[in-house]
């Protein structure tokens, strides 16, 4: 896992929305269930205590309009009882019905709910019937006695204050409902007026103090019997009331005045109701107050809805505006947060759009120019990149270009195939189509094509001709100016001469023309031709200036190759001489080693000495040619087979050839080289010497070999040296040659010791030698022993076919 | 918050709902309830009543076009086709004003097949409407039972031998018991009184009425006095009556108030305004769903003698002590 990686795992899943949200919907919760809480209190405390209060206040306004209903019926009455006398004078039994008949009436007028007035006389007999609605009547006479309670059962004690009486209605006649009222006079002959009380007039007053809109009210006796209720039906029914909370209040009646009766009562309709009632003890009649228990507590339930409503609702709208809140909030922190994300991956061009106008749209305007300036930056880098990797691209094409250039300038030392490559990469890097290089003639001032691109045939040959003549003005600019020279367009530059015109008509608009200059030296020029008009970067003109020198280079090279070939060839030519002149390793040594490398020094080294015999009797009776002859046949099969066995031609001297092994250069077993040497040149001898016996000449080859210290070196003063072998040996090999016969190998001891295992050669006995105080034991050598024979050493030395390979001495 | 695209797509969303909501509520809501009333007099009849009446339906929470819908079918004549016209247009339940009015509805409710409730404000339902599977209340107008008190009443004004009863011969639940009650009520007096019917139906007949009266001047059946039988069609007709009557200087018995302050010398009878009154407790209890036969019949609870002093004067006759005492309404000059 990179640090990248590391660092988006450490982003957290952001449960703003749900914190926010619920912290929220918390808060509001808790404030509306403590209100409604409040309201369930209250309605505890209070709300129940002002239904109570209500209904009492409504039952004892009920108990006192009733009672003064009644009370004010009976007031009326007593018009009845009017004194019986008119003025002073006592009325007499008519007169005084007459006027009991009008108070009667009048009373119909000021209570209608009286339907009807009875005058009785204290025995309960009618004296007097006055109705609303029938014939009024004197004196029937009828007794009452019987049919109405007096007396006896207490309700209607004559002389005992007003009683009241419920009478049942009346079914057969449809009548109404009614209450018995008997008042007694003061004074037993005033009599008893029982007025008849239609019961429904009540209704109006029971109606208007009922509690709430459904609330009912009764008035009953004290057997359960309605008197009045706001529901007419029950009075014009004749009901009686008989639930459990109304017997309840019937029995205790006398002890409380108002009272409320606890909880909720079922009444006699089956109704849920909260009830109070209060007593009127003069007519012992009770006065119920119900209201509904639904509606009474409809309220509190409204409350409870309501809080639960608000509860539901402020749930809703605070999820709703939290939500909306939180995604204000929310939204804009997850734009950003993609915004982040998306410029975090890379993509600076993205802008977080944001309108909260707040500081969130700060943040986003901050997190924009951030992205921006990063954006800008990258840009910025990546253009960088690209203008540095296109520098580079363009400077490794340019550097592979000159690297060819280079190899090609260095790999070929041939003008035209460099001079070629040059070109083509001096067009190619500078973008343009055609190019030539240009060669100055300095002796006679003039530039000639060398290499061309991207020209035809025909413009070639014009252009060349027109060269010839004159020297082409841009190039010649250049030349002068030792700078490149632009043409931006020639269009604009008419008039510059033929080439000029040749190359516009050629549809070449730009040049770009670099001198090519070594040192002081102008050697040429290069040129590119665009058919686009327009200037050149100094990048390609410096390229080109570049190309430029290498094209000097090349220039130059060439022409320091020719110089250089042709002094070798001279070189060689002298060195050929000089091999032909000296000995071969003489000549290789001082090329080697210059001429101190045959500074004299003493070595141990081996001579062969050859010598012709007969030779000085033979050159006075022969001609020179003949002799010239022989001796080049001579010569030309003995120095192959010297050189071949790595031996060094010291001097030719006529017939003589001293050759000498180990010296200058040293060689590997000298001495059986010089043996091998000697054999093989006897060999070769004898055949000559048929061939001469032939031509009448007796030539026979004496052949010394001999071994010691000698000072081997550069002998002689400056203008001729040569070199020799100084020493005893030489002078003893001289005189042993000197004893040799036709045919005859001499040695010494120290020879035939150094060549014991290869050749047989016997002692021929000491002879004296002159020159040499004492004799020196002479061998011959007469053969190679049949072991060694043909085992030639190579000594690497000879640059010749000194092989053991028959030499070609005989097609000679 | 500012007024984003987004919080106005919201606030239309949550109005589209709103709408909606109260749409459903309107078109939702149950049909008001619908109450046929038909009334045996002209608009321009005593207006008086029908105040009443929809006065005290709006003590009890009813008003017209918001919580009830009260069809009005006026005037003294066509009840059967009224009646059914009611029917027909669905009403809940039919008031009825009058005798003829209700023996309409009866006979439509039955013709319809469908016994809605009917709330009378006539005399004692006497005839098959009475059946238990029709579905009648309401106040008995005890108008024909109060006859006696009227002769009394008139009685005591004078002497009156022979008192013309003037009968709708069209509603014969009305006048022939009107006269059975007069005949009854005579025989408590100690002088032969007779009843010369006269019978009229429309205005031609009124006036030919009172020519017959006239003609009978000088004669022992010229009737001293009136007596105008409780129908709704001389409710209609008050003034007309009136009219004829001052002309003959014939003191006149009519059994409602205004009858009185239109000029009819005497007028005892059943409050109506108050039984107007009573109505609209009966059409409450019915729409809240209790049964005819829970709501009792009831009979007059107010009964009003009225007395017009201008006519009495106009007449040339008193007004005894024991009228003016128990009068209610007295119409002075």
């Amino acid at each position: 896992m990179n640090l990248l990686d590391r660092a988006r795992a450490a982003i957290p899943q952001s449960p703003i929305l749900r914190k926010y949200l619920l912290s929220i919907v918390l808060i509001a919760c808790f404030g509306v269930l403590a209100n409604g809480a409040h309201e369930w209190w209250s309605f505890n405390n209070v709300h129940r205590q002002n239904l109570e209060a209500a209904r009492k206040e409504a039952v004892r306004v009920a108990a006192e309009r009733v009672a003064d209903y009644i009370d004010n019926i009976q007031s009326q009455a007593q018009w009845t009882f009017l004194p019986l006398v008119r003025g002073d004078e006592q009325l007499g039994g008519q007169d005084w019905l007459r006027q009991s008949r009008l108070a009667a009436l009048r009373l119909f007028r000021e209570s209608p709910a009286v339907r009807k007035v009875y005058r009785l006389n204290a025995n309960a007999r009618e004296q007097l019937f006055v109705s609303q609605t029938g014939k009024d009547e004197y004196g029937s006479g009828a007794d009452w006695r019987a049919k109405w309670p007096f007396s006896d059962s207490g309700g209607f004690a004559i002389g005992n204050g007003p009683r009241s009486h419920l009478q049942p209605r009346n079914q057969h006649s449809g009548s109404n409902p009614f209450l018995l009222v008997a008042l007694a006079g003061s004074s037993p002959e005033l009599g008893i007026t029982v007025l008849e009380v239609d019961l429904r007039l009540l209704w109006d007053i029971v109606r208007t103090t009922k509690v709430g809109r459904s609330g009912r009210t009764h008035v009953i006796s004290n057997d359960g019997a309605v008197i009045a209720s706001n529901e007419m039906a029950k009075v014009l029914n004749g009901e009686k009331l008989k639930s459990d909370y109304v017997r309840n209040a019937l029995d205790h009646r006398t002890a409380t005045k108002i009272a409320t009766v606890p909880g909720v009562q079922t009444n006699d309709d089956k109704e849920q109701v909260l009830a109070a009632y209060a007593h009127i003890p003069k007519h012992d009649w009770l006065v119920l107050v119900e209201v509904l228990a639904s509606e009474a507590y409809a309220p509190f339930y409204a409350a409870m809805w309501n809080t639960a409503a608000l509860v539901l609702g402020t749930l809703a709208l605070v999820a709703f505006v939290g939500t909306q809140m939180a995604r204000r909030l929310v939204g804009p922190i997850s734009a950003l947060t993609a915004g982040a994300d998306r410029i975090g991956n890379g993509d600076y061009g993205h802008r977080i759009s944001l309108d909260t106008r707040d500081e969130l749209q700060t943040l986003a305007a901050h997190f924009n120019v951030m992205a921006a300036r990063i954006g800008h930056a990258q840009a910025e880098s990546d253009r960088i990149v690209a203008e540095r990797t296109r520098e580079l691209a363009t400077l490794v094409t340019e550097l592979r270009a000159l690297n060819e250039v280079s190899k090609a300038v260095n790999s070929s030392l041939e003008r035209h195939g460099v001079l070629n490559t040059i070109l083509e990469k001096a067009v190619e890097l500078s973008g343009t189509e055609a190019g030539a290089i240009y060669e100055f003639d300095e002796a006679s001032q003039r530039f000639s094509f060398v290499e061309t691109q991207g020209m035809d045939q025909q413009l070639t040959e014009l252009m060349s001709q027109e060269l010839i003549g004159t020297s082409p003005k841009y190039v010649a600019e250049a030349a002068q100016s030792r700078k490149p020279r632009v043409v931006g367009d020639l269009e604009l530059e008419r008039g510059r001469g033929p080439v000029a015109e040749l190359l516009r008509e050629a549809g070449f608009r730009a040049l770009l023309i670099v001198p090519i200059i070594h040192g002081e030296r102008v050697l040429g020029a290069i040129a590119v031709r665009r058919r686009q008009p327009g200037g050149f970067p100094q990048q390609v003109i410096d390229l080109l200036e570049t190309l430029a020198g290498q094209s000097a280079l090349a220039l130059q090279n060439a022409s320091l190759y020719e110089e250089l070939r042709q002094r070798k060839g001279r070189l060689e030519q002298a060195i050929t001489l000089l091999e032909a002149l000296l000995p071969r390793d003489i000549v290789s040594i001082v090329l080697e080693h210059g001429i101190d490398g045959l500074k004299p020094q003493r070595r141990e080294v081996t001579l062969v000495f050859f010598d012709l015999r007969n030779y000085t009797a033979m050159s006075r009776a022969l001609e020179p040619e003949e002799i010239a002859e022989a001796l080049r046949d001579y010569h030309a099969a003995l120095v192959p087979l010297i050189f071949g066995y790595g031996g060094t031609i010291e001097r030719f001297t006529g017939d003589g050839v001293l050759v000498i092994f180990n010296a200058p250069r040293p060689v590997e077993a000298p001495a059986e080289q010089a043996v091998r040497l000697a054999l093989e040149a006897r060999s070769a001898a004898q055949r000559l010497s048929a061939g001469w016996r032939g031509r009448g000449y007796e030539l026979e080859l004496g052949i010394a070999i001999d071994q010691d210290h000698a000072t081997c070196g550069l002998i002689g003063s400056e203008g001729r040296f040569d070199y020799a072998a100084i020493g005893n040996v030489t002078n003893r090999g001289s005189r042993l040659c000197a004893e040799a016969k036709g045919g005859q190998i001499l040695t010494t001891m120290r020879v035939v010791s150094a060549v014991r295992e290869l050749a047989e050669a016997h002692s021929l006995g000491k002879r004296d030698l002159k020159g040499f105080s004492h004799p020196v034991e002479v061998f011959e050598v007469l053969a190679l022993k049949p072991g060694a024979a043909r085992t030639a050493v190579a000594n690497g030395l000879g640059s010749g076919g000194a092989k053991d390979s028959p030499l070609p001495i005989a097609s000679a | 918050v500012a007024l984003t695209p987004k919080t106005m797509a919201a606030a239309a969303v949550l109005a589209i709902v709103l709408i909606a909501n109260l749409l459903t509520a309107v078109l939702s809501r149950p049909p008001l309830p619908h109450i046929g009333v038909i009334l045996p007099h002209s608009p321009a009849v005593d207006p008086d009543y029908k105040e009443a009446f929809v006065k005290a339906l709006g003590e009890l929470g009813y008003e017209h076009g918001k919580s009830i819908k009260i069809t009005w079918s006026e005037g003294p004549h066509g009840f059967p086709g009224r009646a059914e016209k009611l029917e027909e247009m669905g009403v809940q339940l039919m008031v009825v004003a009058s005798t003829p009015a209700r023996e309409a509805a009866c006979e439509a409710t039955i013709k319809a097949g469908r016994p809605i409730p009917i709330v009378i404000m006539t005399i004692a339902v006497i005839d098959k409407c009475a059946d238990g599977k029709y579905r009648v209340t309401g106040s008995t107008l005890e108008a024909v039972e109060l006859v006696g008190e009227q002769l009394e009443l008139l009685q005591a004004v004078g002497k009156f031998d022979v008192v013309g009863v003037l009968i709708n011969p069209d509603t014969p639940r009305v006048g022939p018991r009107y006269l059975a009650g007069l005949m009854v009520a005579s025989s408590a007096y100690p002088f032969p009184i007779s009843f010369p019917e006269y019978h009229a139906r429309s205005d031609e007949d009124i006036k030919a009425v009172f020519a017959k009266i006239k003609a009978q001047d000088g004669t022992a059946e010229r009737p001293k006095a009136l007596m105008v039988s409780p129908d709704g069609l001389y409710r209609e007709k008050a003034e007309r009556i009136i009219k004829h009557a001052l002309e003959l200087k014939l003191p006149t018995m009519f059994s409602t108030a205004n009858q009185a302050k239109k000029g009819g010398l005497l007028a005892y009878g059943q409050s109506y305004p108050e039984a107007y009154r009573r109505a609209a407790f009966f059409v409450d209890g019915l729409l809240k769903g209790r049964e005819p036969k829970d709501l009792p019949f009831e009979g007059p609870s107010q009964i009003t003698l009225a007395v017009n002093q201008k006519t009495a004067q106009t007449i040339g006759v008193p007004i005894p002590l024991e009228i003016a005492v128990r009068a209610n309404e007295i119409f002075p000059p």
